[in-house]
């Protein structure tokens, strides 16, 4: 089943002359529990294909579906609501609120939807990420992996139906890696969450179910493993 | 954390020190309101006590109302009190007097003594339960030496006595000592039966009346008169109390509301503008997070109202702080009041709470946060995602132009470029420097209302005034010198008044008064000056005169003055706004020096002597002074009557500059914060350059370029409008009134310029030190 479709993406900043054309016509769809990685170099246009799918950068032309439903038909407020429901980001440099501890950082969507948080979901998902003894701790308590597992559960959070993932292991080293990838190999299979995820690590690719790579805004599927 | 707005409390607790400026700004603009109301609260009770004390605690009186009427009228339910009332020998020169001294006589109501608190007894008892009784002035006591239970004897104009006993004693008013007369009352019988049918002089029979609190005295009077048959300006009005309850009509009052109003239209726009600008640096401060609320699925109403809930909950502590501070203020200026002018600020409480103040602070405050909440609210709404993901986060100044760097170094070029950037932002910046201008000169006109509304306050006032009762040189001027000697005395200075001299000039002919001023005179003389010098009139070889319609005269012209002793041409040295003695009216005065004086008429004596006294000069002592002066000439004891302007002076002098402290200190945070979420906004710039190779000083001198430009432009805007609101203000209560005419207020633009100059320094001490830990 496809969750999510993206139908001649094109993204230009500036124009006239000065005009850079940073996706061009990128389509591609993906199916419920899959787990894809995009790779590209800097600049290549990665990150603006992410942002343009979770609805963080607007197109300038083209669809992005989430079980059919055009995310770009809807006005700011509807695809902010369908977004947090939906969607679950995860970030390079983590982005976690301060003054939160990690429990209150992974329920604050929830409470951003106003719904009140299942505590043996919380548990659940603190024992899988391994941090349950560390669930009232703040961000500047935690190490750089732990930060990043928090994160993931903030994403897990909601139950979207599709995450992404922005070089989630770009700021952890190999052991923190191997275990953030597990943790999001385990969405997509325990859980059948989609997951799109950049990454410079090859390596991370070589466990992914589909690598797409993307040059010069335009995207290239290379099937099952990077090359 | 049950709820996404529970994050607000959580952050408050962290954040603290980044909160502090914040919190300050809600402070100062809730104390500001709080202290506009408070203290206005206060000034008006401290007015309405005075102006009890001085004129009485009546709204209202009738003159020569049927029993009928009266009783009709003391049955209307919006009448609290009321009392008959009748005076003789008010002018105090009829000729009603108590061994030989001019008397007023009173008859009245025992209810008067509520309407009336300036005639309290102070000694024995009041004069109501019996007739023949009578309450004196204690200036009768102290002068006939009567005692309770002495009989005095009134002598009536034609020369008819009646007799009374003396039941007690109230104090003399400051017009009973101005007028060095005598005062007594008795109950209406006695006044009836003593003197009314020896009156000759016309006075009526008058009631006093008071409504009750709150009652909309104008459109009730306007019943009652209907009612009774009696035309409404036949009606007297206590226009002065009424105008402080907000119930008069009287225009002049109407435009000081309407001034007031104006200023406390300016400062809640002021704190509107201060919150507004603390919380935008809060804002910018936290631009990443706002996009990472969003990013997390908050919708752009979420955010705006996570900034709102915050600026509530700052409102909490900092609204409560504020009240506290308002009110100690309020408590010591009201102790400094009791203490500077115990005789009029006396009754005031010592720790009295301003409900309007608490309130208005309270509901204003609270209003002006959650007002100056909305754009802050707005612009972090529109914070993007993509903004927290980005890192671009504070980089985001849309410049349209290059730098053209010419003969100015660079980092002042990109200051000033910076500060021009943004037309918003300059706009913004330079408008709160335009606006503290627009504030401090609106607030400085009232100086000028304090200065005109209480001259014995003018340094030329005198406590003690010897006049010549026939208005003649007959004073002998050794007596000036007598009274110098005397250990109460401070200052005398006499001067000789001929009136209605014939003087010609250009070719026309004047009436005019011929003054003569001493050393003292001619000192103060300097400051009415308009025009040209006052040393030559000194010398004896000019003349000064005052500027007035009835005498167009300049500097430098020639005046020809016609006396008894001939002709004589005089050259003016001077021109003054005002002549502050010897003012005569239709007629223009003319002031020359004693010696030249005494050439032009051949008087060697003086109209009038003034005195000023020391201070905590006593009764006693004005007595003595009295008797050094002797028989035959007029005592006015002003001390009373100074010493009530002087109370209602220090309670406006305490508002005024009260309030101007606090401007000041508003436009300074405001300057200072401005700056800092400026430098806040553009710091990863100031990163880079520093990177490139921009010393730390260089980045300084680029920061005080902006800070520097947007003061520059907010002196261009706020100067002009400034005086025109100067203007404006001085028109409404001062021009109209007095008829002065408006200058530009140099000092107060040089005061506010100077201020916002050091603010703008001040405010440059934070970047500073930012720029100095930057690594």
């Amino acid at each position: 089943m496809e969750v999510l479709q993206v139908k001649k993406l094109c993204k230009v900043y500036g124009n006239g002359e000065s005009a850079v054309k940073a996706l061009q016509n990128v389509s591609f769809s993906m199916e419920k529990g899959e787990f894809a990685a995009v790779v590209g170099e800097s600049g290549s246009g990665k990150s603006t294909l992410l942002n343009c799918i979770g609805g963080l950068d607007m197109p300038t032309s083209g669809n992005v579906l989430l079980e059919g439903t055009d995310l770009f038909s809807m006005k700011e407020e509807q695809r902010t609501l369908f977004r947090r429901r939906n969607i679950g980001f995860i970030f390079q440099s983590f982005h976690l609120i301060e003054e939160l501890n990690v429990e209150q950082n992974m329920i604050f969507p929830l409470l951003l939807d106003h719904r009140k948080p299942d505590s043996e979901r919380v548990g659940e998902l603190l024992d899988i990420l391994g941090l349950t003894d560390r669930r009232h701790h703040l961000p500047c308590q935690l190490s750089g992996g732990q930060k990043q597992r928090t994160a993931i559960g903030r994403a897990l959070m909601t139950r979207p139906m599709l995450v992404l993932a922005d070089e989630p292991t770009g700021n952890l080293d190999s052991q923190n890696s191997r275990e953030v990838m597990e943790l999001l190999l385990r969405a997509s299979r325990h859980y059948q969450q989609t997951v799109l995820m950049i990454t410079h690590n090859m390596q991370l690719s070589a466990s992914v179910d589909r690598v797409l790579k993307v040059r010069d805004g335009k995207l290239q599927d290379l099937g099952g493993t990077a090359s | 954390m049950r709820h996404y707005l529970d994050l607000v409390l959580i952050q408050a607790k962290v954040q603290k020190k980044q909160n502090r400026m914040t919190k300050i700004c809600i402070f100062l603009s809730v104390f500001l309101i709080m202290g506009l109301f408070g203290m206005a609260d206060m000034q008006i009770k401290s007015q309405e006590l005075q102006a009890i004390q001085k004129d009485g605690n009546w709204h209202v009186v009738f003159q020569n109302l049927t029993e009928e009427q009266i009783a009709f009228l003391e049955a209307r339910p919006e009448v609290e009190a009321s009392g008959r009332y009748h005076v003789m020998n008010y002018g105090v020169n009829e000729g009603w007097q108590t061994e030989g001294i001019e008397t007023v006589l009173c008859g009245m109501d025992e209810t008067m003594m509520d309407l009336l608190p300036a005639v309290q007894i102070t000694e024995g008892e009041n004069p109501f339960y019996a007739k023949g009784m009578a309450a004196c002035s204690d200036s009768m006591r102290d002068r006939l030496g009567l005692k309770t239970g002495s009989t005095i004897l009134i002598t009536s104009p034609s020369g008819e006595n009646y007799s009374l006993t003396v039941s007690g004693f109230f104090r003399s008013t400051s017009m009973l000592t101005e007028k060095d007369a005598f005062a007594l009352y008795t109950n209406m019988d006695t006044f009836r039966a003593f003197f009314k049918e020896g009156s000759a002089d016309g006075q009526q029979e008058a009631v006093y009346v008071r409504f009750v609190p709150f009652c909309r005295v104008q459109k009730v009077l306007a019943k009652i008169c209907e009612q009774i048959g009696i035309s409404q300006e036949t009606v007297g009005q206590n226009a002065y109390l009424l105008g402080l309850k907000f119930q008069s009509t009287d225009s002049y009052l109407v435009r000081i509301y309407l001034v007031v109003g104006v200023l406390a239209l300016l400062v809640v726009v002021a704190g509107v503008l201060m919150i507004t600008g603390s919380l935008n640096s809060s804002v910018a401060r936290r631009t990443e997070f706002f996009g990472l609320m969003r990013c997390l699925g908050a919708t752009p109403g979420q955010v705006a109202r996570f900034v709102r809930r915050e600026a509530l909950g700052w409102c909490r502590t900092a609204v409560l702080a504020a009240l506290l501070a308002g009110t100690v203020v309020i408590w010591c200026l009201c102790g400094w009041l009791r203490i500077l002018s115990p005789g009029i600020f006396g009754k005031m409480p010592v720790f009295g709470i301003s409900w309007i103040g608490l309130l208005s602070g309270a509901v204003l405050g609270t209003l002006t946060v959650l007002l100056s909440a909305r754009a802050p609210a707005r612009l972090a709404s529109k914070v993007q995602p993509l903004t927290a993901v980005s890192g671009n986060a504070g980089t985001t100044h849309g410049v349209k132009s290059s730098v053209s760097v010419g003969l100015l170094h660079v980092e002042t070029i990109l200051g000033f470029h910076h500060a021009k950037g943004s037309k918003k932002n300059f706009l913004l910046m330079s408008g709160s420097f335009a606006f503290s201008v627009l504030l401090f000169l609106s607030f400085t006109s009232l100086n000028d209302f304090v200065g005109r509304a209480f001259t014995p306050l003018r340094p030329e006032a005198a406590d003690i005034s010897i006049t010549s009762p026939d208005n003649t040189c007959s004073i002998a001027p050794e007596l000036a010198e007598r009274l110098s000697e005397h250990p109460s005395v401070r200052k005398v200075y006499g001067r000789s008044l001929v009136p209605q001299i014939t003087a010609e000039a250009g070719g026309q002919e004047y009436t005019i008064c011929l003054a003569s001023y001493e050393e003292h005179q001619f000192q103060w003389a300097k400051e009415d000056l308009a025009e040209g010098t006052v040393d030559p009139a000194k010398e004896g070889t000019h003349v000064l005169v005052s500027r007035k319609k009835e005498l167009p005269i300049e500097a430098g012209d020639q005046i020809t003055i016609r006396t008894e002793k001939g002709t004589w041409e005089l050259p003016v040295s001077g021109v003054l706004d005002t002549a502050s003695f010897g003012k005569e009216p239709d007629a223009g005065t003319v002031i020359c020096s004693e010696e030249l004086f005494r050439e032009l008429t051949g008087q060697e004596g003086y109209t009038v002597i003034d005195l000023q006294v020391r201070r905590g000069t006593t009764d006693a002592e004005a007595g003595e002074l009295r008797a050094l002066a002797g028989e035959g000439i007029n005592f006015s004891d002003k001390r009373l009557r100074n010493m009530e302007t002087m109370g209602a002076y220090y309670a406006f002098l305490l508002f005024l500059y009260g309030f101007l402290t606090v401007i000041l200190m508003i436009s300074a945070f405001h300057i200072m914060n401005s700056m800092s979420m400026s430098v806040s906004a553009r710091f990863s710039e100031y990163q880079s350059l520093y990177a490139v190779g921009m010393s730390r000083r260089q980045l300084l001198s680029m920061t005080a370029a902006e800070a520097f430009s947007y003061l520059g432009a907010g002196l261009l805007a706020g100067l002009p409008a400034g005086f025109y609101s100067h203007r404006l203000l001085f028109g409404m209560l001062v021009a109209s009134r007095w008829g002065d005419p408006w200058r530009i207020p140099v000092p107060e633009a040089a005061v506010v310029t100077f201020l916002l100059l050091l603010a703008t320094g001040m405010s440059l001490l934070e970047p500073a030190r930012r720029i100095r830990q930057m690594s």
